[in-house]
């Protein structure tokens, strides 16, 4: 059984694809809070605003993977910035929802067939790095919410910050064919079973 | 067909990795900065010494988008988005007065504008808290400045779009490049706060919000001015600095100025205080006078000709010119 027919049976169970849902929907949210891409607006209810030469700053690179914001829509006192940055959050949330939809699959694996399919906590660290991301200025932002504690890893940060995003998206990948890798097509039948 | 699922993940990684990668890195700004050597050798190793110590803040050049076409507005239209005791730093020219607001320039750092007829620039650090302007004129012709994403003792190195040399904003002397040793000519910025304007400049022109990009003009990334306790006041530099000294607190303001290249340093609080401070710097007697509509200082030499001084974080101002005089 390939690894993409193993993923459309997993993704058919209703509790993983649920909290699999949530999880990725949560780590996107969390992911525009760390880029600054979601604010809070005081003064406006609803609005939408885009730059006049928005065909030129889409592309524009403002620190590494940060791209320059377009537009900005307001719903209820909520500004949500648009800009490339939206495309890599729903990739990296794409992958966060697969590693997490198996992993809620391994875990009920376990309890059934008494098997441990291994990779999901690996998979699921691969979260972090793309995390710390984004960039204020001459700051990452977490560092600058976290100063002092954290000023004296400033420049290792900016050091690391290219390889964040491409080592989030290698964990999770590594992490998914791990996963899908240790569950086989007996699994299945024995879940079809005691389903029946 | 394991190992085909496997190798086909780990090419599409290296794929995806060297696709951003490039995306992520590509710098259409850069280009080789020729090296020049000066006549004067203590000022070329002084600069080269500064150049050794440039750091990366992360944003590549233009990253953090100067402002290429400001937009004005009146002081009733500006009085809706800033408070009384936000910052704004001034500019007195033949034309009027103009305004810049901290809570925008904290995330342009550089307003190219053309004042009485000339190219000039707004400059401010957030990481120094220095604000200074720049007369666009150099010798090489006429030219605009934009942000390097670079800095040296935590503050904004700037790049003439015209040569490419690095300038960092307090030094206001580039350190690379054709213009490598050559002073920019500057001219005062006055730090504020906006109850001072509102009071005292009915028909000055504010810039306005509408900057032509997208970004939360109500968050300062930093910190605030309008409370206690964060970076601007408090704690040391995210950076590593050429040179401390404990003369002075980190984040205590002071007055800086250079006169015949003779470093100083005014403490605000001092000034404040007293009103006016006679000293002589490098042979030249200087006045300082406070000026308490602004709340600032303005320093003038013997023949009362004024002398540019700008509001600046002591560690950085002693991290430029450790040999600097303190007056206090």
């Amino acid at each position: 059984m390939n690894l993409i027919k193993k993923l459309s049976i997993i993704i058919k169970q209703k509790k993983p694809l649920a909290v699999g849902f949530i999880v990725g929907i949560l780590f996107f949210i969390l992911y525009l809070l760390s880029i600054q891409h979601i604010s809070i607006n005081q003064e406006k209810f609803f609005s939408f605003s885009i730059v006049e030469d928005w065909t030129d700053k889409i592309i524009k690179i403002r620190a590494s993977f940060q791209w320059e914001p377009i537009a900005v829509l307001t719903i209820f006192w909520v500004d949500f910035f648009v800009s490339l940055n939206i495309v890599l959050g729903l990739i990296l949330a794409a992958l966060v929802f697969f590693n997490i939809v198996i992993a809620v699959f391994s875990y009920s694996l376990r309890n059934v067939c008494l098997i441990k399919p291994g990779g999901k906590g690996i998979s699921i660290a691969g979260i972090l790095p793309a995390m710390f991301t984004g960039f204020a200025c001459c700051a990452p932002t977490f560092i600058i919410a976290l100063a002092p504690v954290l000023a004296s890893f400033t420049l290792f940060f900016i050091r690391i910050q290219l390889f964040l995003v491409p080592t989030s998206i290698l964990i999770m990948l590594v992490g998914l064919y791990w996963s899908l890798s240790k569950i086989k097509e007996e699994h299945f039948k024995i879940m079809e079973l005691i389903k029946k | 067909m394991k190992k085909t699922y496997l190798a086909g993940i780990v090419v599409l990684v290296i794929v995806l990795a060297i696709t951003l990668f490039y995306f992520a890195n590509t710098d259409s700004t850069k280009k080789d900065i020729p090296i020049k050597e000066l006549d004067n050798k203590e000022l070329d190793a002084r600069l080269n010494e500064f150049m050794e110590n440039v750091l990366s803040g992360g944003p590549p050049p233009d990253g953090i988008p100067p402002i290429e076409n400001p937009k004005y507005i009146s002081i009733n239209e500006a009085d809706n988005f800033l408070d009384d005791r936000d910052v704004v730093f001034l500019v007195e020219a033949k034309e009027g007065i103009f305004i810049y607001p901290q809570k925008i320039l904290v995330w342009h750092e550089i307003v190219n504008e053309e004042i009485d007829g000339e190219k000039v620039s707004i400059t401010y650090c957030p990481l120094t808290g220095s604000a200074i302007g720049f007369k666009g004129k150099v010798s090489v012709g006429e030219t605009t400045f934009g942000t390097s994403g670079k800095l040296l003792n935590s503050n904004l190195i700037m790049y003439d779009r015209a040569t490419r040399s690095y300038i960092p904003q307090i030094l206001g002397m580039a350190l690379s490049g054709e213009l490598k040793g050559e002073r920019l000519n500057e001219f005062p910025v006055i730090l504020t706060r906006w109850k001072n304007i509102k009071q005292n400049y009915n028909e000055a022109k504010v810039l306005s919000d509408n900057t032509g990009y997208v970004r939360n003009y109500n968050r300062d990334p930093y910190g605030s001015y309008l409370t206690e306790g964060n970076y601007y006041d408090s704690g040391s530099s995210f950076f590593p600095i050429m040179n401390r000294d404990g003369r002075l607190g980190d984040k205590e303001v002071v007055m800086g100025g250079r006169i015949n290249e003779a470093p100083f340093a005014i403490l605000k609080s001092s000034i404040r205080d007293k009103k006016i401070m006679e000293f002589e710097i490098a042979g030249q007697k200087l006045t300082a006078i406070y000026d308490d509509t602004l709340d600032t200082a303005r320093v003038f030499d013997d023949k009362e000709k004024l002398v540019n001084t700008f509001d600046v974080m002591w560690f950085a101002w002693v991290a430029f010119y450790p040999e600097t005089e303190v007056l206090q």
